[in-house]
């Protein structure tokens, strides 16, 4: 394949130029603004600032609820990715193999992600509310007490429920696609030389669907990391006890009810960062194991 | 063709511009005054129908109710307007973004200032004087009271009458509240009390109404050096008593801010503390007889009760507007303050009165008598005179801080750590906050 060039040097850059203004403007320019921002204790409508270095980030390294906060994301992004991955895979699978209704079970597992987060938080929060849903009536028959109001792994749990039950459709979607790009040939073949079909799943299968593992392994990580905000707030505004208090909706609260600015520009900072090295480990190592 | 299609464009333009310069003539005739509230619901049903008295009365002035979400939201979008140069002429924030406020002088005009150079007498003293103190900064109004509220025990008189109770029995101490409770529970109620707003009501009120210190420096009212305290032995006793409740099924706890209020509307829990501004809202939406009482004390703390404190909002005006929209919003003020106006507000609503007169005026047309449960607020916070703690909390930093002392509570409720660990953590959390607010505020620009 011979390589194109334009001749002209400034037509590559106007034809590059509303997506640099655009990446320089809404992307660059505010994370730089977080950068000096982090520096300073300064009050909201910008007339006292207070120059202390970086003392904003140490004290949030120093602060049991902040890193509490770290412990709470990494468990609820773990428990999200899994799942998702799981039921993804699951489905999608069971899907593939049926003949008849394919279409309606493909449009009905795919309803969920068309739901808007802030409604399925308030529709999952209805029916697990402690005193007036559905959920905890019928859990009190197996001697279970619900109330996400005080006990915090339930309401890590409904939070992770919501979740995984709107982003295993995009799994779901991606595997549903993937499985179908699978030879049929090399199924055949193993079957031929007496693999049964667990063994045709492991060796064959999961194998060849880990270019699509892989980039949902990401997708899913950043969606728990940044668009459960909606579901968090809706639910549990990061209660009880902070026990559903991620990363993100710290940075809100600490900045928008809060107005500390300076720490929440730490925070949203150390927030960058991390994303910019789990991405860099993912890419540098987990990619290696991928087969495309 | 293109000449002509450019020419009827520009026409076209013109004429739009010409409208749009005519509609903008015809609104100048009136001045427009944005007012950004947090009021909505019923709140914002009984404010539109005041502004559209003032805007009928002043027709050369123009009120624009401009809903701008909970107060968090308002608060932040008046940040942003304000940076960018458009802010609100008045604008509604909460009473824990009163310290916020002080500290941004060169962002408003005080209200005492405003009011007098427009010909109107208001001073602190006009005010019930927990709420005139409160938004005060030396002896001089700030901003101007508008709802204010205090907690009180509301009650459901079906469930007492179902348990063998009248309104003799509802409880007017702590101790009281754990033999009716009981009671209740044997009659077959599921859960006895809980409690809106449980960080300034378990912890601010409850240490106004004992005369607890809340924080030195006055409960932070004399300054910005300051430092919490609400890590008290009584603190810690009443926090420790809710959660022995929560398990024997007196208490339940059902979240922060309103949140457990569809516990008690539902019929679920008999009892609830909350604020004197939801009995309009919960008259409205219960189904069954409901009393409304002074909240609880305990009778071994010496003094108790004291008086409560206000929670809700002021209206602060903002920098940079002409003379006319000023002389417009002292008029606005002016007339929210009258004494008719204010009965009406309290009617509709369960907001206290603002001022001396207006309190007058309601007792004089007999409006507490007939409306008993409008009288109680009143009452605890006329209940003595305010002294150096009981006169309100103003922190720094107080949004905060009131999220902290909620997590702190949910962490005993949840069975995380006891009521002396919880609290101790609180504060020293707490101080850390006041003591950032402090080098911000001494920083200066």
């Amino acid at each position: 394949m011979s390589s194109i060039y334009f001749k002209n040097k400034t037509l590559p850059i106007v034809l590059i130029l509303p997506q640099l203004i655009i990446t320089l403007l809404f992307f660059i320019w505010p994370a730089l603004r977080a950068l000096w921002q982090s520096a300073f204790i300064s009050d909201p409508f910008g007339l006292h600032h207070h120059f202390v270095m970086f003392r904003n980030f140490t004290e949030l390294f120093s602060s049991s609820s902040y890193l509490y906060s770290f412990w709470i994301t990494f468990v609820f992004s773990a428990l999200v990715t899994f799942f998702t991955i799981v039921f993804g895979l699951l489905f999608a699978s069971m899907v593939n193999c049926i003949t008849r209704g394919k279409r309606i079970y493909m449009l009905l597992l795919m309803w969920p992600y068309a739901v808007a987060p802030a409604v399925a938080g308030m529709l999952l929060r209805f029916i697990f509310d402690p005193a007036i849903g559905i959920a905890p009536f019928v859990l009190r028959h197996f001697g279970i007490h619900w109330d996400f109001n005080v006990n915090p792994y339930q309401a890590l749990m409904l939070v992770v429920l919501i979740a995984v039950w709107q982003q295993t459709s995009y799994n779901f979607l991606f595997y549903m696609a993937a499985l179908q790009g699978i030879p049929k040939s090399l199924l055949e073949a193993s079957a031929i030389d007496g693999a049964n079909s667990w063994q045709r799943f492991w060796h064959i299968v999961f194998p060849l669907l880990s270019p699509t593992t892989f980039f949902l392994l990401v997708m899913n990580m950043l969606y728990s990391f940044f668009d459960t905000f909606g579901i968090i707030q809706i639910v549990t505004q990061g209660g009880p006890a902070n026990a559903t208090q991620t990363l993100v909706y710290k940075v809100y609260k600490d900045g928008f009810v809060g107005l500390d600015f300076g720490s929440s520009a730490a925070q949203s900072v150390i927030l960058m960062a991390v994303i910019i090295v789990l991405t860099i480990i993912q890419f540098r190592y987990v990619e290696k194991k991928v087969h495309y | 063709m293109l000449k002509s299609l450019l020419a009827t464009r520009r026409f076209i333009l013109a004429c739009v511009l010409c409208a749009f310069s005519q509609l903008a003539f015809a609104q100048n005739a009136s001045i427009k005054i944005q007012f950004w509230n947090a009021l909505g619901g019923q709140l914002a049903v009984i404010l539109n129908k005041m502004i559209k008295q003032f805007n009928q009365t002043h027709p050369q002035y123009q009120i624009v109710n401009d809903f701008k979400g909970d107060y968090n939201s308002l608060l932040t979008s008046l940040v942003a307007a304000y940076r960018a140069g458009q802010p609100p002429a008045i604008a509604q924030v909460y009473e824990i973004g009163t310290s916020l406020m002080l500290l941004e002088r060169p962002a408003i005009v005080p209200v005492q200032q405003l009011m007098q150079a427009n010909g109107f007498n208001v001073t602190p003293k006009i005010f019930l004087p927990a709420i005139g103190a409160y938004y005060s900064s030396h002896g001089k109004l700030m901003s101007l009271p508008f709802n204010s509220s205090s907690p009180v025990l509301y009650y459901n008189k079906d469930e007492f009458k179902k348990a063998g109770l009248t309104d003799k029995d509802v409880p007017k101490t702590w101790p009281q509240m754990q033999a009716v409770g009981k009671r209740l529970l044997k009659a077959g109620i599921q859960c006895a009390y809980t409690t809106a707003w449980p960080a300034w009501i378990q912890l601010e009120e409850f240490s106004a109404w004992h005369n607890i210190p809340y924080a030195t420096q006055d409960n932070g009212l004399s300054g910005f050096n300051v430092k919490a305290l609400y890590d008290n032995k009584y603190v810690i006793r009443q926090v420790a008593t809710l959660n022995k409740w929560q398990h024997s099924g007196i208490f339940q706890y059902g979240g922060r801010g309103d949140n457990p209020q569809a516990l008690f509307t539902s019929g679920h829990c008999a009892m609830e503390t909350q604020s004197s501004g939801s009995r309009g809202s919960l008259m409205s939406i219960v189904k069954f007889h409901m009393g409304v009482a002074e909240i609880p004390y305990w009778p071994d703390i010496k003094g108790a009760p004291q008086n409560t404190i206000i929670g809700g909002a002021s209206l602060w005006v903002m920098q940079s507007k002409s003379k006319a929209v000023y002389k417009g919003v002292a008029e606005f003020f002016n007339f929210l303050l009258k004494p008719a106006t204010q009965l009406e507000w309290q009617k509709a609503t369960g907001y206290l009165p603002l001022t001396m007169a207006g309190y007058q005026y309601a007792l004089k047309r007999n409006f507490y008598k007939k409306n008993p449960g409008s009288i109680v607020a009143v009452n605890e916070l006329n209940n003595k005179s305010p002294t150096a703690y009981s006169r309100g909390i103003r922190l720094g930093n107080f949004p905060q801080i009131r999220d902290i002392n909620d997590t702190a509570l949910e962490a005993v409720f949840s069975g995380q750590s006891t009521a002396k660990q919880a609290l101790s953590k609180a504060v020293k959390q707490a101080n850390k906050y006041l003591k950032r607010y402090k080098e911000m505020a001494d920083a200066g620009s």
